[in-house]
């Protein structure tokens, strides 16, 4: 769930942090937009990274070299 | 209301057929970059990233950051041309948080540039330096 807050000054933005961050919501994003400084959190856990996608023509091009190389294929 | 071939459309036979789509101010991406987390422990703000504008007016700016360690308060900064215009921007958070900024005054050629600074002996991470505005404009160059 996300919920967003308005804030005029820093006093009041960090107590806003602070109160949600007690509640268990991290900061996902801070504006400082045209039409007002908005804070918007989420109580959903980070997203895990996934890692970059193999290149497995590449990976058996580079065995293929090491194979040559070491005299095992020709 | 329909229209038959040969008619002529009124008014309202085109308010009816034609959708409207409100545009949201500053919500069309026109350029990305730092696609992928960039890292540094400069102490003094310095530069990460430059982008040529490719338009005047006002732009909304945004880019994630987060600290290495919460003890210490990682700042990222936009600056044009190599003066800061930005808000001063802080975080504490060691996942990514989004700033998000309405900056004005940008000219076509002007550099759009991010800076970043942490206290010694921490990692200040940055990603996703990106510029929208309320219309499409192109042409703007990572450098």
């Amino acid at each position: 769930m996300n919920v967003q807050f308005d804030f005029l000054t820093k006093e009041e933005r960090d107590n806003i942090v602070a109160q949600q961050k007690a509640r268990g919501f991290r900061l996902m994003e801070e504006q400082y937009h045209s039409n007002g400084k908005h804070l918007i959190f989420t109580d959903e856990p980070p997203k895990a990274k996934s890692p970059p996608p193999r290149n497995l023509a590449q990976e058996i091009d580079d065995l293929i070299v090491i194979l040559k190389s070491k005299g095992i294929i020709l | 209301m329909g229209i038959s071939a040969g008619e002529i459309a009124t008014a309202s036979d085109v308010l009816e057929k034609v959708p409207f789509y409100p545009t949201t101010a500053s919500t069309v991406l026109l350029i990305s970059s730092l696609n992928s987390e960039n890292t540094t422990s400069a102490t003094t703000y310095t530069k990460r990233e430059d982008i040529a504008m490719a338009g005047s007016g006002t732009f909304r700016i945004q880019f994630a950051i987060r600290t290495s360690a919460s003890t210490a308060t990682a700042y990222g900064r936009v600056y044009q041309n190599g003066v800061a215009v930005g808000t001063e921007q802080s975080e504490t958070a060691s996942t990514q948080v989004i700033k998000s900024e309405d900056i004005s005054g940008w000219e076509l050629g002007d550099l759009c540039q991010l800076y970043t600074k942490i206290a010694s002996g921490n990692f200040v991470f940055v990603q996703n330096f990106n510029i929208y505005a309320s219309t499409n404009k192109s042409e703007f160059q990572v450098l």
